[in-house]
């Protein structure tokens, strides 16, 4: 038997190997994925398994030099681990439960379900959610509780507390730091997808998923990278009932009254919704890189870590938390006023 | 059912004279000398020597300049794999100008009985450089996982020494490991009888 952990064993050490033609990416692969469906049954899509893709999605690239850089363009779906450039990870998981289903791919099924030759780089891979929170960049002072990689994601539903959670983009951050068109505008949208739910009473430091960016069409997402817990200092002061299904509760939009971020919202006969969005290659990127600095420099840069967080705006619970606290300011002078 | 040999080579930078849509009816019916660069023949010389009638070699076996052919043979590539009885690794050939056969001191064998246990057993005496890894092109190559999982034998021609390696158990665990650690230690003995 083939299990989810042996097919991202083989992938990590696929992926360490070298190709003459990237275009062959898929296909000095695709005998082994071939071998394991007719012997499994299972549904292959674009070196992903129908069956476990919310773990599958979850390859990030080794290291730092084999992130994705303008030289070189997409060889693969930018959602599937082919479109690395080099070595890929997959992240230790446990009994965790998936939280997105794969509902249909585009252009044709039928030409890219158990495919397992070449594939065309533009494939849409809808997937039905259950969570998706939107997030933003915004600088943070926590700087203390950076343990490692430049970015985190900081979450903010109470004030009070602060979860964080690392974010592993695919490409060259430092690149997009120099250029002008700035994916790392703190005004930027960008939404967490859930793939992996803690098994009920665990705490948020087993949650995992991607990073998107959505793009100008409803409902449709590239994605920019995975986020994965953070575990640092933070949660030392949080409360013993900080489970995973209160918090996600407060800021999930699947389930709320915005249909906006999806590309599908279908209502079933007994009146559950099902939310869909789409995964679309991340074609937006490469124009946005500048030429590569010089190596030292480059160096420099990572040494000297950007302390940027990524704010869940949780439909508002940041937002309406300070401003709450704005209004007692305000509250507060004019009855200072009365007394005087 | 035809019992046949496969090879699995690095192609390199050398311009091999492959199967073309303009040399397909030619290639039928005989193969040109040009087309046999010194890895090819030496796995003619290996799969002939072991009483194979075929060998199959992606360069002539798969018209490479035939989308349609191409988008056909390289599903069916873990098949041919599989179902063939050896692969010839052409291991320490950076291309295949380079061959499988490579010069090195006489082989010779040395055993030694120990004088206090059982007087039938002897022990195989090695240098100690034979653990030395040898000259491996192929082990970064994309291609060769899956060759080298779906062979059901694979014998490795290096710079240092000839060596078998058995089909993983695919489907363990342990299958998707140390395909980078191929080395002596690996579970492989070396063969003689080319030497």
């Amino acid at each position: 038997m083939v299990t989810r952990t042996d097919w991202h064993g083989l992938v990590k050490e696929y992926t360490c190997c070298k190709l003459s033609m990237p275009s062959d990416k898929f296909v000095a692969i695709g005998g082994l994925a071939k071998i394991i469906h007719q012997e499994h049954g299972w549904d292959y899509i674009a070196g992903l398994w129908w069956n476990t893709m919310a773990s599958d999605l979850l390859w990030t690239p080794n290291t730092r030099h084999h992130l994705r850089n303008s030289a070189n363009p997409l060889s693969a779906p930018s959602w599937s681990w082919a479109s690395a450039l080099g070595p890929v990870l997959f992240p230790k998981l446990t009994s965790d439960r998936a939280t997105v289903q794969v509902q249909s791919v585009w252009p044709s099924s039928s030409s890219l379900v158990n495919n397992f030759g070449q594939l065309p780089t533009l494939i849409r891979l809808r997937l039905r959610c259950h969570y998706l929170l939107p997030v933003k960049l915004s600088q943070m002072e926590l700087t203390h509780y950076v343990i490692e990689g430049p970015f985190k994601i900081c979450g903010t539903v109470d004030p009070a507390f602060v979860h964080m959670f690392h974010v592993d983009f695919d490409f060259d951050v430092e690149q997009l730091r120099n250029s002008t068109l700035s994916l790392l505008d703190p005004q930027k949208q960008f939404y967490c997808l859930v793939l992996l739910e803690p098994s009920s009473g665990s705490r948020l430091d087993k949650l995992h998923g991607l990073f998107l960016l959505p793009t100008e069409n409803q409902g449709e997402y590239q994605r920019v990278g995975t986020f994965k817990p953070k575990i640092c200092k933070v949660y030392d002061i949080l409360p013993p009932n900080d489970r995973f299904d209160e918090w996600i509760e407060a800021i999930n939009l699947v389930g709320g009254d915005s249909v906006a971020e999806f590309a599908d919202v279908v209502v079933r006969g007994d009146g559950l919704k099902y939310y869909f969005i789409d995964l679309v290659r991340a074609a937006y990127l490469p124009i946005m890189f500048h030429s590569c600095s010089s190596k030292k420099k480059k160096k420099n840069q990572f040494l000297e870590r950007v302390n940027l967080a990524l704010r869940l705006d949780g439909g508002g619970m940041y937002v309406s938390g300070s401003q709450k606290h704005e209004n007692v300011i305000v509250r507060g002078k004019p009855e200072t006023g009365c007394a005087g | 059912m035809v019992e046949y040999a496969t090879l699995s080579h690095r192609w390199g930078n050398l311009r091999l004279h492959t199967l073309l849509t303009t040399n397909l009816n030619a290639f039928t019916a005989g193969i040109p000398t040009e087309a046999i660069p010194p890895s090819f023949s030496d796995a003619i010389t290996v799969a002939k020597y072991l009483g194979l009638g075929y060998l199959w070699i992606d360069t002539l076996c798969i018209v490479q300049d035939d989308p349609a052919d191409w988008q056909k043979e390289s599903v069916l590539m873990s098949d041919i794999y599989r179902n063939a009885v050896l692969n010839i690794a052409a291991t320490s050939a950076m291309d295949a100008s380079v061959g499988c056969f490579f010069k090195r001191p006489i082989s010779w064998r040395c055993q030694v009985q120990s004088t206090n246990q059982d007087p039938n057993k002897a022990y195989d005496v090695f240098p100690a450089d034979w653990n030395s890894p040898e000259t491996n092109y192929l082990v970064d190559r994309g291609w060769i996982l899956q060759e080298a999982i779906l062979s059901r034998r694979i014998l490795h021609f290096t710079d240092s020494q000839v060596f078998w390696a058995m089909q993983r158990a695919f489907g363990l665990r342990d299958s998707t490991h140390r395909l980078r650690e191929h080395g002596p230690r690996g579970g492989r003995r070396p063969l003689f009888i080319l030497l």
